[in-house]
C-alpha cells in the first residue's frame, strides 16, 4: 500500500534520516521501533506531510506520493497521532474531534446536535464514557489521548499512523485501544504504530520495522521474532539487564508520613486523596501504583506541596523532624525533589536551554551576592550531561531540540541538582525509549544505592514490580494494598487497585 | 558534526539577538539619504540632531527597560504612561508646594513608582487578575488620583532659590548637559545607558533574570522548580513603575511642569520599542539591548519624520507599518533557529 524509497531528512547540517526504505502492506499493523533519535518520529512527520522538504520518494497504492501540507496527507487518507497531544484544552471533547472540519446545518450555524451524535459515537467505538460536552482540560492526560484517537477515526483514514498511543494509558485503556485497532484492521485499514513497548508490539503487529541512528535496519514478521532480537537489533548490542536492580539494605528513616489528605478540588472536580501513610527508609525505593485516576500524581504533588495549602492535612517528617511543606519551594528547601508526569507542560522550560533548565531549581548554590558564578555553574552541568549521558549537542542547546529521553534527562538532573533527600518521581519512563528507559533505571538504583529514598509512581506494572522494594497500590484516592518485594505480583496489584470499585467498571 | 550544529545554531540566534540592530542601520542609513540639506552639512547627522534623537529615546527607552521586564514574565504594564503623570505631578508639588530638595524629591518620586508598581503586581498575583486588566485599571486610577493632586491643572515648575520655586539642582541633573569628551550630551541619555546596562546585567547574569525568564517561559514549570513566581512578578511591576517614576523626572524637568496628562500613550510607544527589539510578548524570549534599539530606532523615525515635515498622521501610519514588519521578521529568523528535531 504504502512504500517509502530511499527517504531521508537533515536538520541543521545532521542526517536524521537517511536512505530508509521499506513496504506498508494494506490491511497490516505495521510496528515501527527504534531507540530516541532513530528517526521514527521524522519519519511519521514526513508521512503526515509535516516535513515536506525530504529526499526519497512516496508512493501510495503505486502512486507516487507528494505532500505538500498535513492537510494533504489528510486528504490521501492518512491521519497521525502524535505523542504530544494536539487538542485545545478549553473547548470540548465534540469541539476538538471536529475542529477544522465543523459541521453546519443548512443555515450554516454549527450542526451542534449533529456533532455531539458523531463524537459520541466515536467514542462510543472507544468504549470512552465521558461526555462529549466536557472541556479537554478536565480530562485526564489518558482520556485526553482517547479523544485524539477519536479524532483521528473521525477522518476516516486509510492509513493511520499511532505514535506511542498507549504511552498514558490505563492497562484497561490499552485493551480497549487494541480491541479498537483489531476492528479497524477488520475494516481494512492500514497501521502504523509506534511503540517502545515490546508486549504491545508483539500483542498487535504483523510485521516489525527496526530503525537504529536514522537508518533502515530490518523488517521482519513479528512472528519470527522476539524482544531480545528487537533490542539488539534497535541498540545494536544485546541489552543484558532493562533493570539493574540490586538488593541494597535499607538505611535510616528519611521520610515519614502520616495520615496525608489531599482534599477535593472544587474547580478541577477530583476526589480526595488519602489519608495516606508510610515510611521511606534511605536507599529504598517505595512504588505507587493504581489504574489511571486512582491519585497517584495527586499523592505526589501532595507530598512535594504543589497544591494550595488548605487543601492539605496530615504530617511529614523527613529525616526525623517534622516539617511543613507549603510550596515547591520549602519542598526543595526541606530536601524533595519532584519530577512530573507530564515533562514539557511541568517540568521544563522548553525555549530555555539545557544549562538553565538543569540549574534552575538549585540556581542558589550557584549565587554570589545574587549573581550567577558561570565556572561552578557550568562544571555542574558538564558533569550532569556526562553522568545522565544526555545526548545534546551542547549545555546551550535549546531543550525542545532534544529527543523525549533526553529532555526527561535533563528533567532528572534538574532534581538532582538540588541534592534531594528524597526523589519523587511520576511515570518516570513516560514515552521513552528501551535504550533511555534502561539508562534511567540505572539511574534511579544508583540514586538509590547512594542513600537517596525514592517515591515511583507508575502505570507500568513491570517497572514498579523490578524497580521498587515496596508497592503502595491506591484506589479512588485510598491505599488498598501495601505489598513488599516478594508479595507484590501483577494479579495482586490488580485486586487492590480494582477492589474499592463496583464490578462493572473493575473490568 | 555536533560543533557545526552549534555553530550553526549560534549564528542563528546571534541574527535572531541583532535583527533589532539590522533594523536600526537600515533606518540609519535611509534617514541619512532622506535627510535634507542645509549650507552642505546634512541636517540628520549633525551632533546635535543625533544627541537629541537619543535624548528623546531617552524616556521611552527607560520606560521600555521596565516594560520588557514584564513582558519576559508573560505580563504587560498599561499603567507606565499613567504613572509617569503621577510622579511628574508629585515632583512639581513637592517641590513647588512643599519646599521638598531635589534628593527627597527623587527619592519620594521613584517610591511612589514603585509603590503604584507593586498595587499592580499584588492585585495581578493575589487576585489572580490578568495583568492586561489591572494595569488597565491602575491607569485611570493613576490619571484619575494624578488629575485630583493637582486640581486638574498643570503644575508648572519655576527654578530658582528661596520659597516656592524649584531646586534648580533638580533642573541640571535631570533637564541639563553634562559634557563629556567635548560633547554636550544631554542628562537623560546617561540615565538611559545607566537604568540599559544595570538592567542588561540583571536578566543576563543574576538569579532574579534567570527567574524571569523562567517564569515567562513556563510558570508552572518555574513554581515547581521552586521558583517564587509570584515575587518576581510583584517585582518586575514594581521594577516597570520605578522607572515610569525616572521617566516622570526627566519629562518634568523637560516640559518644566507636573500634568496629568503627561505620558499619555506612552504605554503603547515602549510596548512598540519591546517589540521592535525582538521581545515576544508571550514572554521568555527578549532582551534589553533590544528594546533599548527599538526606542532609538523610534526615536530616529519621529526625528526624521519631522524634519522631512511630514504629518503627524502619516508618521502614525508608518510607525504602525514599521511595528508589524519587525514582527513578521523576527518571525522568519526564529522559524530558521528553533527548527526541532525529534526522532
Amino acid at each position: 500500500m504504502l512504500e517509502i524509497r530511499g527517504v531521508g531528512k537533515s536538520f541543521a547540517g545532521v542526517r536524521a534520516l537517511d536512505d530508509v526504505s521499506f513496504d506498508v502492506a494494506a490491511g497490516e499493523v505495521h510496528a515501527l521501533v527504534g531507540e530516541n533519535g532513530a528517526g521514527k518520529s521524522t519519519l511519521m512527520k514526513i508521512l503526515a506531510g509535516a516535513h515536506t522538504d525530504y529526499d526519497g520518494e512516496l508512493f501510495l497504492d503505486g502512486a507516487p506520493l507528494v505532500l505538500h501540507s498535513p492537510r494533504d496527507a489528510q486528504r490521501h487518507g492518512i491521519a497521525i497521532i502524535y505523542q504530544e497531544l494536539n487538542l485545545i484544552p478549553e473547548l470540548t471533547v465534540a469541539e476538538n474531534i471536529f475542529l477544522g472540519r465543523e459541521r453546519r446545518t443548512a443555515t450554516g450555524l454549527l450542526d451542534a446536535a449533529g456533532m455531539d451524535g458523531a463524537a459520541r459515537a466515536l467514542l462510543d467505538r472507544l468504549a470512552l464514557p465521558i461526555s462529549t460536552k466536557r472541556q479537554v482540560k478536565m480530562l485526564r492526560v489518558g482520556e485526553q489521548q482517547l479523544v485524539e484517537v477519536a479524532k483521528a477515526l473521525s477522518l476516516d483514514a486509510q492509513l493511520l499512523i499511532l505514535d506511542e498511543p498507549t504511552s498514558a494509558l490505563s492497562e484497561a485503556e490499552i485493551r480497549h485501544l487494541f480491541d479498537v485497532i483489531a476492528t479497524l484492521q477488520a475494516e481494512g485499514v492500514t497501521l502504523i504504530y509506534i511503540s517502545h513497548k515490546f508486549d504491545e508490539v508483539f500483542a498487535i503487529a504483523d510485521r516489525v520495522t527496526v530503525l537504529r541512528d536514522g537508518r533502515y535496519v530490518a523488517t521482519m514478521p513479528a512472528a519470527d521474532t522476539s524482544p531480545p532480537e528487537l533490542i539488539r537489533l534497535m541498540v545494536g548490542r544485546p541489552l543484558s539487564d532493562l533493570f539493574p536492580r540490586t538488593d541494597a539494605p535499607a538505611g535510616d528513616e528519611v521520610l515519614r508520613v502520616e495520615d496525608l489528605t489531599l482534599s477535593p478540588s472544587k474547580q478541577a472536580g477530583t476526589r480526595t486523596v488519602g489519608p495516606v501513610s508510610f515510611t521511606l527508609h534511605r536507599g529504598e525505593i517505595l512504588g505507587v501504583a493504581g489504574l489511571m485516576g486512582a491519585g497517584r500524581t495527586e499523592l505526589l504533588e501532595a507530598l512535594f506541596g504543589v497544591h494550595s495549602r488548605r487543601r492539605i492535612r496530615g504530617r511529614l517528617f523527613l529525616g526525623g523532624r517534622e516539617r511543613r511543606v507549603a510550596s515547591p519551594r520549602s519542598a526543595i528547601a526541606a530536601g524533595l525533589a519532584f519530577v512530573t508526569e507530564d515533562r514539557k507542560t511541568q517540568s521544563l522550560i522548553t525555549l530555555l536551554s539545557v544549562r538553565h533548565n538543569m540549574t534552575l531549581a538549585a540556581l542558589r548554590r550557584f549565587l554570589r551576592f545574587s549573581i550567577v558564578r558561570r565556572r561552578p555553574e557550568e562544571a555542574a552541568v558538564q558533569r550532569s550531561i556526562a553522568q545522565l549521558r544526555i545526548r545534546t549537542p551542547g549545555p546551550g542547546a535549546q531543550v525542545n531540540t532534544l529527543s523525549g529521553g533526553n529532555q526527561q534527562k535533563v528533567a532528572l538532573a534538574k532534581c538532582l541538582m538540588t541534592q534531594p533527600q528524597v526523589l519523587l518521581l511520576d511515570e518516570p519512563t513516560r514515552g521513552i525509549d528501551v535504550g533511555a528507559k534502561a539508562e534511567i533505571y540505572a539511574l534511579i538504583s544508583e540514586l538509590a544505592a547512594d542513600g537517596a529514598g525514592i517515591v515511583m509512581a507508575s502505570s507500568e506494572l513491570p517497572e514498579l514490580l523490578a524497580m521498587c522494594d515496596r508497592i503502595l497500590v491506591l484506589c479512588e484516592g485510598r491505599v488498598t494494598a501495601e505489598l513488599s518485594r516478594a508479595e507484590a505480583t501483577q494479579e495482586r496489584i490488580m485486586e487492590a487497585a480494582t477492589s474499592g470499585l463496583p464490578k462493572d467498571t473493575a473490568a | 558534526m555536533t560543533e557545526a550544529i552549534d555553530r550553526a545554531r549560534r549564528a542563528g540566534r546571534l541574527l535572531l539577538r541583532f535583527q533589532s540592530v539590522f533594523g536600526l542601520v537600515v533606518i540609519l542609513v535611509v534617514s541619512t539619504i532622506v535627510a535634507p540639506v542645509r549650507n552642505g552639512e546634512n541636517v540628520f547627522l549633525t551632533s546635535r540632531n543625533l544627541l537629541n534623537i537619543v535624548r528623546f529615546a531617552s524616556e521611552n527607552g527607560i520606560i521600555a527597560v521596565g516594560m520588557t521586564l514584564v513582558i519576559l514574565t508573560g505580563g504587560i504594564d498599561l499603567s507606565v504612561g499613567a504613572v509617569l503623570a503621577l510622579c511628574a505631578v508629585g515632583a512639581a508639588d513637592g517641590m513647588m508646594n512643599h519646599g521638598l530638595g531635589t534628593v527627597p524629591t527623587v527619592a519620594l518620586v521613584l517610591a511612589l513608582g514603585a509603590f503604584v508598581g507593586a498595587v499592580s503586581g499584588l492585585i495581578t498575583t493575589r487576585l489572580q487578575i490578568q495583568s492586561f486588566i489591572t494595569t488597565l485599571a491602575i491607569l485611570g486610577v493613576a490619571r484619575g488620583v494624578a488629575s485630583l493632586w493637582a486640581d486638574g491643572y498643570a503644575i508648572p515648575l519655576s527654578f530658582g532659590e528661596g520659597e516656592g520655586l524649584a531646586p534648580p539642582r533638580f533642573k541640571s541633573m535631570f533637564g541639563g548637559r553634562w559634557t563629556i569628551f567635548g560633547l554636550d550630551v544631554p542628562a537623560p541619555v546617561f540615565y538611559f545607558l545607566g537604568v540599559g546596562v544595570i538592567a542588561a546585567f540583571a536578566l543576563r547574569r543574576t538569579g532574579f533574570g534567570r527567574h524571569v525568564y523562567a517564569v515567562g517561559g513556563n510558570a508552572t514549570a518555574a513554581r515547581l522548580s521552586g521558583v517564587n513566581v509570584n515575587r518576581v512578578k510583584l517585582v518586575v511591576f514594581m521594577v516597570s513603575g520605578l522607572l515610569a517614576g525616572m521617566a516622570a523626572l526627566l519629562h518634568a524637568a523637560l516640559v518644566n511642569q507636573g500634568s496629568h496628562i503627561d505620558g499619555n500613550g506612552y504605554e503603547l510607544n515602549a510596548i512598540a520599542a519591546v517589540v521592535i527589539g525582538g521581545t515576544s510578548l508571550a514572554g521568555g524570549v527578549g532582551t534589553v539591548a533590544g528594546s533599548m534599539i527599538g526606542a532609538l530606532t523610534l526615536s530616529i523615525l519621529d526625528n526624521i519624520l519631522g524634519l522631512r515635515n511630514i504629518e503627524s498622521e502619516y508618521q502614525a501610519i508608518l510607525k504602525g507599518v514599521i511595528i508589524v514588519l519587525a514582527v513578521v521578521l523576527q518571525r522568519v529568523a526564529a522559524a530558521g533557529t528553533t527548527k526541532r528535531e525529534t526522532g
